[in-house]
């Protein structure tokens, strides 16, 4: 049986299930306590140079402030109040980063001396807490909202991928740089879909139901479009203000035209002026909506040097300071990025808060170890061989982690109907398993040949399961619900790993041990 | 071990050619039953919003204040319902289901709940993507029922064991429709998704017997006997891990999949090994 067994290790497929299970194991990468640092998910190539192209694999660890005042950041609330009391306007700030070179062993990597204040700091540098591993989890398990929209009217595949482009350019402006879009497509339907870990539904439901069709006017007049915009200010806080008045707290932001725009609003100035009319207001309209009415002062109703009539503040005003800046975050998302091809509408929506989607994660990753443990238990009482009961639980454990290796090197998202799909495979992947050793065990006395053949059998039992449920998946995958294509991917994943390699490898066991 | 024995003496050998319509009396009991209790047809299949559209909110330690509110609230409409629901962990959840016709009643608790600072999940399900899976999922039935049927012709070349399957495979689906109806589960994409993967199951119990009746030798009652213990094992350890599933879960999708499979785990069994290989069994031995 030994040299079997050894001749069974060095068969290609049991060694690629070997191989793939480790790989997939550094590649899920656990981490079982909780680690003194966070994960960089996005760094401004303008502070942080050649860092910036490799922040995936980077860690912080600790920000030096003025030379002299040492932070260290285990998570991200701790990095929010580092900047909110020490970085004043031009601190200077070092970066202490964690730089992995082999799972778990990590070197030390410093950044260059950067003059920033806290406002900055937060949109060159963008973290998240440590993660239980590697694999990305979805809204429903993490905390944060799924929107699915539906183009107002049929558009062509390129206005499509300019929609994507767009709202991406939008959520990266107002700061969710971690959020995902994709469309799916039903029929001649279409669906695009928008998952933004940790945001806030009625945040981005503004910035993704406007279009953005900018027009600027004075009483009827068309002084400028969103065409003719050349700059809009964003984090530099010398072209953008948050200041209280009275009750309440006013944001601007400037913006900048071209010359030809300039000088339209030099005529239409001109024309109103000649009626004798100096009560003259520039308003903002966003999507045929005013969304803010500037007084033109003195200086520029007389103004004659066109470059001086170039720039314009758009100013928004809220009861509060948090939703002002919200506020002003919404408008320069949306300015600063083309119009929307289409309108879009909301089709629906998922909103999950953090602590509720952490409650769900826990709950599927108990009925997975569970329902694990139970299976064994069942096939220990049936078969009381530990050899079996070894050999069964390495291939279900091998099913799962190879599946979730896959996701974390495609960089999918594992979501709440992924799991499911994951359990139920516990329970379903033992049947093939059990099949092939019902084949063995019925044979075992007679000749080899009768043992092969005996697998033989149940292997294409299994495949005539396998397609069925493939065709079946299949279909579903082209569904526009995402709870049933996610449902659909990972099991045609799973059992698609079971099929092609852990069951074969299974059988190849089973035939050594058996012989 | 010969109280079992005796039982499958009982099944498969004395009385194996009037155990068929146990099935069929089962499947028909099923549909009193749910008519006694719904009185009309129509009342027993309710689609939930996941097909239909509409607002779902989920509140986890309700107080007993929300409860009540949700309560006067969904009072006397059929646009709104909800159920206080302990999970094993220990904690309570309150589940609001809205169609879209009762937008305002959702809109009135969503601002109670705001008010309040409850933290709660809130999903908003589209029509229009329901009613397209409902009906993509309805072809996608009639096209596995062909397929099966005709794979099972293939390999059996005979048109009562092709036919006994997929009758077989259609009363699993709606035994296990109207179980779930009656325990007041509306039909939902999550139900169709599970009563497909039935399908395929199904198709791998009923591979096994086909290979076990067909392909090997010895006394028929032993083949059939020894195929229905494999097949009683696989089921025993898929079925146990939907029950963990069900018991230790709260989100609804999961509780729904795992309580559909669990029914159709369970019918796929009886009407397997009572009518279908029961009918097969006849087959062979008129064949002899």
């Amino acid at each position: 049986m030994k040299k079997k067994l050894v001749l069974a290790f060095l068969d290609i497929r049991v060694m690629l299930m070997i191989f793939l299970f480790i790989f997939s194991l550094f590649r899920i990468h656990p981490f079982l306590s909780k680690p003194n640092f966070v994960r960089v998910v996005y760094l401004d190539d303008k502070y942080f140079g050649n860092l910036a192209i490799d922040y995936k694999s980077l860690f912080l660890k600790e920000i030096i402030i003025n030379g002299s005042i040492s932070v260290n950041i285990k998570d991200r609330e701790s990095f929010i109040y580092a900047c909110n009391k020490y970085l004043k306007n031009n601190s200077i700030v070092k970066f202490i980063f964690l730089r992995e070179v082999f799972p778990y062993f990590y070197e030390e990597v410093e950044s260059g001396s950067i003059v920033i204040n806290c406002s900055k700091l937060v949109e060159i540098i963008g973290i998240e807490d440590i993660p239980f591993s590697y694999i990305t989890l979805g809204v429903d398990l993490t905390g944060g909202t799924r929107i699915i929209l539906k183009p107002f009217e049929k558009i062509s595949d390129r206005k499509l991928e300019e929609v994507i482009k767009t709202l991406k350019d939008r959520f990266d402006v107002f700061g969710l740089k971690s959020s995902r879009l994709f469309y799916i497509k039903s029929g001649d339907k279409v669906f695009i879909v928008v998952d933004v870990p940790g945001g806030s539904f009625y945040r981005i439901k503004n910035i993704i139901s406007s279009q953005g069709k900018l027009e600027a006017k004075i009483k009827n007049d068309t002084v400028f479009t969103w065409k003719d915009i050349v700059f809009i200010c964003t984090g530099d806080p010398h072209c953008e203000y948050v200041y209280q008045e009275g009750n309440y707290w006013v944001a601007e932001f400037e913006i900048e035209i071209n010359k030809v725009a300039a000088k339209r609003l030099r005529e239409i100035i001109d024309k109103y002026l000649s009626k004798g009319d100096y009560d003259l207001y520039l308003d903002i309209y966003i999507d045929g909506k005013k969304v803010t009415s500037l007084k033109i002062d003195e200086g520029i109703l007389h103004e004659r040097d066109i470059d001086k009539l170039t720039k314009a503040k758009i100013t928004t005003k809220e009861s509060s300071r948090d939703s002002v800046i919200t506020r002003k975050k919404e408008l320069q998302s949306i300015i600063s990025t083309k119009p929307l091809p289409t309108r879009l509408i909301i089709e629906s929506y998922e909103i999950v808060p953090p602590k509720v989607g952490k409650k769900i994660f826990r709950e599927m990753l108990v009925s997975f170890l569970l329902g694990l443990i139970i299976v064994q238990s069942i096939i220990a009482i049936r078969y009381k061989n530990p050899k079996i009961l070894i050999l069964m639980f390495f291939t279900s454990l091998a099913e799962v982690v190879i599946t979730l290796g896959l996701y974390s090197l495609g960089g999918w998202t594992l979501d709440l109907a992924g799991l499911i799909a994951i359990i139920a495979m516990v329970g379903m992947g033992v049947d093939d398993q059990i099949t092939i050793l019902e084949e063995s065990l019925s044979r075992r006395k007679g000749l080899k040949e009768e043992l092969s053949v005996g697998i033989k059998e149940a292997l294409f039992i299994i495949l005539v399961t396998y397609v069925i449920l493939l065709g079946i998946y299949v279909v579903l995958v082209m569904s526009p619900e995402l709870f049933l294509r996610s449902f659909a991917y990972t099991s045609i994943i799973t059992s698609s790993i079971g099929f092609f390699i852990t069951r074969y490898s299974f059988s190849r066991f089973i035939e050594a041990i058996f012989e | 071990m010969k109280l079992l024995d005796r039982i499958v003496d009982l099944i498969f050998v004395k009385n194996y050619k009037k155990v068929i319509f146990i099935p069929i009396v089962l499947f028909f009991l099923i549909i009193v039953i749910n008519f006694l209790k719904y009185g009309e047809i129509s009342e027993v299949f309710k689609e939930d919003i996941t097909i239909s559209g509409g607002f779902m909110i989920k509140v986890y330690n309700p107080s007993s204040e929300l409860i009540n509110f949700v309560k006067k609230n969904c009072y006397d409409t059929k646009y709104c319902d909800y159920n206080v629901i302990s999970s094993y962990y220990g904690d309570k959840y309150l589940e609001i289901i809205v169609t879209n016709k009762g937008e305002n009643i959702f809109k009135t608790i969503k601002e109670y709940l705001d008010k309040e600072g409850y933290k709660y999940t809130v999903s908003k399900k589209s029509e229009e993507i329901g009613r397209s899976i409902f009906k993509t999922m309805i072809y996608l039935f009639l096209i596995c029922v062909i397929i099966i049927t005709m794979i099972v012709y293939f390999f059996f070349r005979s048109i009562l064991p092709s036919l006994s399957i997929t009758l077989s495979t259609i009363l699993t689906v709606f035994d296990t429709l109207f179980s779930l109806a009656f325990l007041e589960y509306p039909i939902s994409i999550y139900v169709l998704g599970a009563l497909l993967m039935i399908f395929g199951y199904s198709v791998g119990s009923d591979a096994i017997l086909g290979v076990y009746l067909f392909k090997r030798f010895g006394r028929i009652e032993d083949r059939l006997i020894t195929a229905l213990k494999i097949v009683f094992l696989q089921e025993i350890t898929s079925i146990s891990v939907f029950i963990i599933l069900f018991l230790l879960t709260t989100e609804y999708a999961a509780k729904v999949i795992s309580l559909s499979m669990i029914f159709g785990i369970i019918y796929d069994f009886i009407n397997t090994w009572l009518f279908t290989a029961q009918i097969q069994r006849m087959i062979l031995e008129r064949g002899k």
